[in-house]
């Protein structure tokens, strides 16, 4: 029997706030962080809601108090200012002399900065040769690890929407054969103009603030963030004498090959995902007590979802999604649902649903729609789904 | 780690690698520092309704894959890809047309396939496989992780049998940007001359090379992976150490290594790392690579495809050695076999090979 | 203003080269026969690059997913949809 892989460090920044206790402040009370756009230059800055995080970049890279500044854009000081919390939350310093692995995911990386200077690079790449390191994914990651003195093993997953969610499972895999002593795992994504128009040209962003599981749900908002978890074996926490806020009980990485971009209306890929994790965890569908949707509130997403859900879980538990307050974050959004997640157990509390008012048809399913405390949580389930059928689902136990 | 036994490979690569099983008699050479894939006739692979909306890279990505897939009787049960750019000509496309329509009425299709896990779901949907399946976009590193992983899978007991590839394009506006910025040689030469060029940068290059890898031994003779290490940023003790270690989880010495398979790019800047390794292998048969395939951040997939024939083969053609080493042509049988690659120095990495 | 019959020919030589439908000519295509599943075999994404097409040749604009796939049923439905509909 492996031992357990607990999480010993939370650090998120949404556009509900930088830090793990700010964001469970506004997710209580049922605020959400969306708004138009004002950091971001876009056609779309005003069409629809987003979860933007209102610092500008040279803020975030000042606040993230970096030795050099040089070449550091959105996604990278995002990332660090995540870390950093994480870090402190675990008692771990950086450059420290465990073995860590850095498993990071990006979905465009550092395109928040190449897009503003794309066709001045064209005309005159030497102006921007300060720009050369961070035009694909990799940068953000060897950004963190030299900022926090990691060399072991570091990596960069990018499976679209499920990208942090892979990052924490392969962290839990690595716990457990002993290839690191601690994991770093999450991911982030900075709002950009590559994104937006990308999503609008697929014609799935809301105008409004979007509304998972609503009959007439229309769509997803976008959304930009970073989140980090802390992850390593029980004897090392024990050892070290820190604290464990939650462990891994299971995980599962699931293509269901069915469409480029679309998922299984029947949510075939979704029930298979979520039903291999909970077989991994050697737990029932009644011992979930919360789950934490993947709710894009797309047409095909939540159908999908639903179905999946309505088919898997004999009485359903609470669930919800919390994209309707930090927008979708994209390949940080596992992460960041990851960190809400374990929250729930902390906290003992389900977090609300907004914007919800009729059940969709094909399933009649009810999210939670009120912010609830002091209800036994011991296991919540995370979901992920991604282009490509790239699905992945994620359980956190209590301690 | 578990050995990755090697049961079928498949590459496109500016050598014309493709649908041949042996090695080549003799090697392409090509001028002015890029070197493009010699793409095969795409229809025997994709159909006709996917091929329209493909670029390049997921075309010669998605074909190289469904040949390897052909080769062997079996479903994959994971798919795992490295990329470090994925489809850059798509992510250039989406760019130019933000610009050019001003952000309005924009075609989604460039967009889809510049997400680095399009090829992944094609291949899945295509061959309906319905497994784990994960996408490695970290530089120099990304192909090697796919092979990490797909060990530990093994280990696990998850799985029997892997897809593991890699797939990278350069396009002409990156090539220009890079050369600006140092990472081209300056002077054009021929690729097969890339190693007597003491001058800064390298010449670059792409491709896609998959493999079926398997957990169990084939009862044919074969090849399989035996360790694998990334290293980022090293210093050269931190490579001694590394290739200390790989030896001795390995239960070898340095003698036991036949051939060492160098990817040096012909860069200056990373002289003194390949000189390194070289000199502490002094026992191995020193071979190349770059000069075939061109630099790019999957190339370690070109070198695991050539290795896997130089060790089923027993040969080692004369186009491998270094230009003025030609004389030290070795005939000795070959068992193990060692990769190096450096890429700019911050990804340097090892493949640890064996012939049974 | 170009009669139906000719807005018919023209559309299908653009969705001939928008989609891409190599070795395919405008013959082939039948007025009436379903784009999309049976017929000519079209899917999801290229009912997306149809909207596209409307949009940057005849300015219109289809918001809707649900109308845009009624109004691109057929090439005869999509003619018989830009003549009520364009701007341009």
């Amino acid at each position: 029997m492996p031992e357990r892989v607990m999480v010993s460090g939370l650090g998120i920044y949404t556009a509900l706030g930088k830090g793990v206790q700010t964001n469970h402040q506004q997710l209580s009370l049922q605020l959400h962080g969306l708004s138009s756009l004002d950091m971001l230059e876009t056609l779309h800055a005003k069409s629809f809601p987003y979860g933007e995080i209102k610092e500008t970049t040279s803020d975030l890279i000042q606040s993230a108090q970096l030795p050099s500044q040089q070449g550091f854009n959105r996604t990278s000081a995002l990332a660090i200012l995540a870390l950093q919390e994480a870090y402190e939350q675990a008692g771990l310093l950086p450059n420290n002399a465990c073995r860590t692995a850095l498993l990071n995911a990006t979905s465009v990386g550092g395109m928040c900065e190449i897009e503003k200077h794309y066709f001045d690079m064209l005309n005159n790449p030497s102006a921007y040769k300060y720009l050369a390191e961070t035009i694909d994914c990799a940068d953000s990651t060897q950004r963190l690890a030299t900022a926090f003195g990691i060399k072991h093993f570091l990596t960069t997953i990018s499976t679209a929407c499920s990208s942090s969610a892979n990052a924490i499972m392969l962290g839990a895999r690595m716990i457990k054969a002993k290839q690191a002593d601690i994991a770093v795992c999450g991911g982030t994504d900075a709002l950009t103009r590559f994104t937006i128009n990308g999503f609008n040209a697929l014609k799935n962003i809301d105008k409004n603030y979007c509304s998972p599981f609503d009959a007439n749900r229309n769509g997803l908002n976008l959304g930009e963030g970073a989140a980090y978890l802390i992850l390593e074996s029980e004897s090392r926490c024990l050892q070290r004498k820190a604290t464990p806020l939650a462990f891994i009980s299971g995980y599962d990485n699931f293509n269901e090959a069915f469409h480029p971009t679309a998922p299984n209306p029947a949510g075939e890929g979704a029930y298979q995902v979520m039903q291999r994790a909970l077989q991994r965890a050697n737990l029932q569908t009644s011992n979930i007590d919360y789950i934490n949707a993947h709710g894009t509130a797309t047409l095909t997403n939540d159908e999908s979802e639903g179905n999946a859900m309505k088919r898997l879980f004999h009485n359903l538990p609470a669930f919800s999604s919390t994209k309707c307050y930090t927008g979708h974050t994209l390949a940080a959004a596992g992460a960041v649902e990851a960190v809400f997640s374990i929250n729930a157990i902390q906290q003992q509390c389900v977090y609300a649903n907004l914007h919800f008012k009729e059940a969709m048809p094909e399933t009649g399913l009810i999210p939670q729609t009120v912010f609830e405390k002091n209800i036994p949580i011991q296991h919540v389930m995370s979901n992920s789904f991604a282009f490509g059928g790239n699905n992945a689902s994620l359980i956190f136990s209590k301690v | 780690m578990a050995p990755l036994y090697i049961i079928s490979s498949s590459c496109i690569s500016p050598q014309p690698s493709f649908g041949v099983e042996a090695l080549l008699n003799e090697m392409i050479s090509y001028e002015g520092n890029r070197l493009s894939c010699i793409e095969p006739d795409y229809k025997q692979f994709i159909n006709p309704v996917q091929i329209r909306r493909m670029s390049r890279a997921l075309k010669f990505g998605f074909s190289a894959a469904m040949d390897c897939l052909q080769k062997v009787n079996c479903q994959p049960e994971a798919i795992i890809i490295g990329t470090g750019t994925g489809c850059l000509t798509d992510t250039e496309v989406f760019l130019h047309s933000i610009k050019d329509y001003e952000e309005t009425a924009l075609n989604a299709t460039p967009f889809i396939h510049s997400t680095y896990n399009q090829l992944n779901g094609m291949i899945a949907l295509n061959k309906k496989v319905n497994s784990y399946s994960v996408t490695y976009v970290h530089r120099a590193f990304s192909f090697e992780h796919c092979l990490l992983d797909t060990a530990l899978l093994f280990d696990e007991n998850e799985i029997e049998t892997s897809l593991v590839g890699c797939f990278d394009e350069m396009t002409k506006e990156h090539f220009d940007m890079k050369m600006q910025w140092g990472f081209w040689k300056q002077e054009s030469i021929q690729s097969e001359s890339l190693l007597l060029h003491n001058s800064l940068g390298s010449i670059a290059g792409e491709g896609s090379t998959f493999f079926m890898l398997s957990k169990t031994k084939p009862e044919t003779e074969c090849n399989s992976i035996l360790d694998i290490a990334t290293l980022f940023q090293p210093t050269v003790f931190d490579l001694e150490k590394e290739i200390q270690y790989l030896l001795a989880k390995n239960n070898l010495q340095l003698s036991d290594i036949d051939i060492l398979l160098s990817g040096d790019n012909g860069d200056t800047n990373t002289f003194e790392a390949n000189d390194f390794v070289k000199r502490f292998c002094a026992s191995s048969t020193l071979l190349y690579f770059k000069h075939l395939c061109g630099e790019y951040d999957t190339a370690t997939g070109f070198a695991v495809h050539l290795a896997n024939q130089i060790l089923t083969e027993q040969v080692i053609p004369d186009y491998l050695y270094h230009p003025e080493e030609i004389n030290k042509r070795s005939q000795k049988p070959i068992r193990h076999l060692l990769i190096y690659n450096n890429y700019f120095g911050m990804n340097q990495t090892l493949v640890l090979m064996v012939n049974y | 203003m170009q009669d139906v019959q000719e807005l018919k020919q023209v559309l299908k030589t653009q969705i001939i080269e928008s989609l891409n439908l190599q070795g395919m000519t405008p013959d082939e295509i039948d007025d009436n026969a379903p784009l999309f599943g049976e017929g000519l075999g079209l899917d999801s994404i290229d009912s997306l690059e149809l909207m596209v097409l409307l949009e940057r040749n005849y300015g219109i604009k289809i918001e809707d997913a649900r109308e845009g796939r009624k109004a691109m049923e057929s090439v005869q439905a999509m003619a018989q949809y830009i003549s009520e509909h364009r701007t341009k």
